[in-house]
């Protein structure tokens, strides 16, 4: 299935920026008329993205950060969110919950976890030297529109759509 | 992001209003702090009712302060309304070593009541204490004494000491 709407921006990796990425992506998904509830989790989840590639990936210097988006009729969105900056060499580590490699600038380490939690399902990309790709899937749950489409809802969207997705 | 702050007694309270996210944590953090200094309070109020988005940001600030009123051994307390952002505090587990009030005024009153049953209760634990310590163990801490100016005393000093103790 073809998304109904895509977007791509680059902005610079500037802690400004993470109020405007919100912005960006709120605006953005409304047109699937999300509650206030899964727009507040698709924000939170960008902005730790997106302060993740500030103060890891470019550890606060100069750098461009890349934001894409796609939605589809049924509800799914895909957003991306990558830096170039310094990578990551441990990505199991960096996942951990209370895992911080700057604990000294009161960072909590839980960025990964509360994507994890807030979005279906959470992918990293990374090595150290190469950049850091951050992508997420999430759902929107539509149910409570059209009792009709449960019947015929596909309660396992998540595998085969993921694939489809890394190899885009 | 914005802090106004309120003080009673030695307690700071920290109202936070606005979007919370790394770009304005580093503020809000000096803020907190300089004002827990310049006062000189040993509770905190973080006050969240006024937040309308939050990121794992607002996690750090309440891990950060917590070590500095753990060290004045004052309590802690997080005023929390809103569903999304409790969500977020609760991933960390910060509840289980921080109260968490629904109210500002509640929080004060909680502190108010700790306050009032240190002020109650210190005295008369002194009281309860001081006649367990004139027996065996406070004896024993003379002797110790004693025993430790002993050359000062020509032999004379545990005997003397002893009489000290029992009129006690």
């Amino acid at each position: 299935m073809e998304p109904i709407n895509k977007m791509r921006i680059q902005f610079s990796s500037l802690s400004e920026n993470e109020a405007f990425a919100r912005s960006v992506i709120s605006a953005f998904t409304a047109q699937l008329d999300p509650t206030v509830e899964e727009l507040t989790e698709i924000k939170t989840a960008v902005s730790e993205a997106v302060s993740n590639a500030i103060i890891h990936g470019y550890e606060g210097g100069e750098g461009i950060i890349h934001m894409e988006c796609k939605m589809w009729e049924d509800g799914k969105i895909w957003i991306m969110v990558e830096d170039e900056g310094v990578g990551i060499s441990d990505v199991e580590q960096a996942r951990q919950p209370l895992y911080s490699s700057k604990p000294e600038e009161e960072r909590s380490g839980m960025g990964f976890t509360v994507m994890e939690s807030f979005m279906d399902k959470l992918e990293v990309v990374s090595e150290k030297g190469e950049g850091t790709k951050v992508v997420m899937l999430k759902k929107l749950d539509r149910t409570y529109e059209m009792e009709s489409i449960v019947s015929s809802f596909d309660w396992n969207f998540r595998e085969p759509k993921l694939e489809a997705n890394n190899g885009k | 992001m914005e802090v106004t702050f309120d003080l009673t007694e030695d307690i700071l309270v920290a109202n936070l209003e606005g979007e919370l996210d790394h770009h304005g944590a580093g503020q809000i953090r000096d803020e907190i702090d300089g004002s827990m200094k310049a006062f000189g309070a040993n509770h905190l109020i973080l006050n969240y009712s006024g937040v309308r988005f939050m990121d794992s940001s607002g996690i750090g600030i309440v891990m950060g302060r917590y070590n500095t009123v753990k060290a004045r051994k004052g309590i802690m307390i997080i005023v929390v309304n809103n569903p999304a952002i409790e969500r977020i505090l609760s991933l960390s587990g910060i509840f289980l070593i921080v109260e968490k009030k629904r109210t500002k005024e509640e929080a004060v009153a909680y502190i108010f009541e700790h306050n009032q049953k240190l002020r109650n209760d210190v005295p008369r634990a002194n009281q309860r204490r001081r006649p367990q310590e004139n027996t065996a163990e406070q004896l024993l801490k003379f002797k110790s004494e004693s025993i430790r100016r002993e050359p000062d005393m020509d032999g004379k000093g545990i005997k003397g000491v002893k009489v000290n103790g029992t009129n006690q």
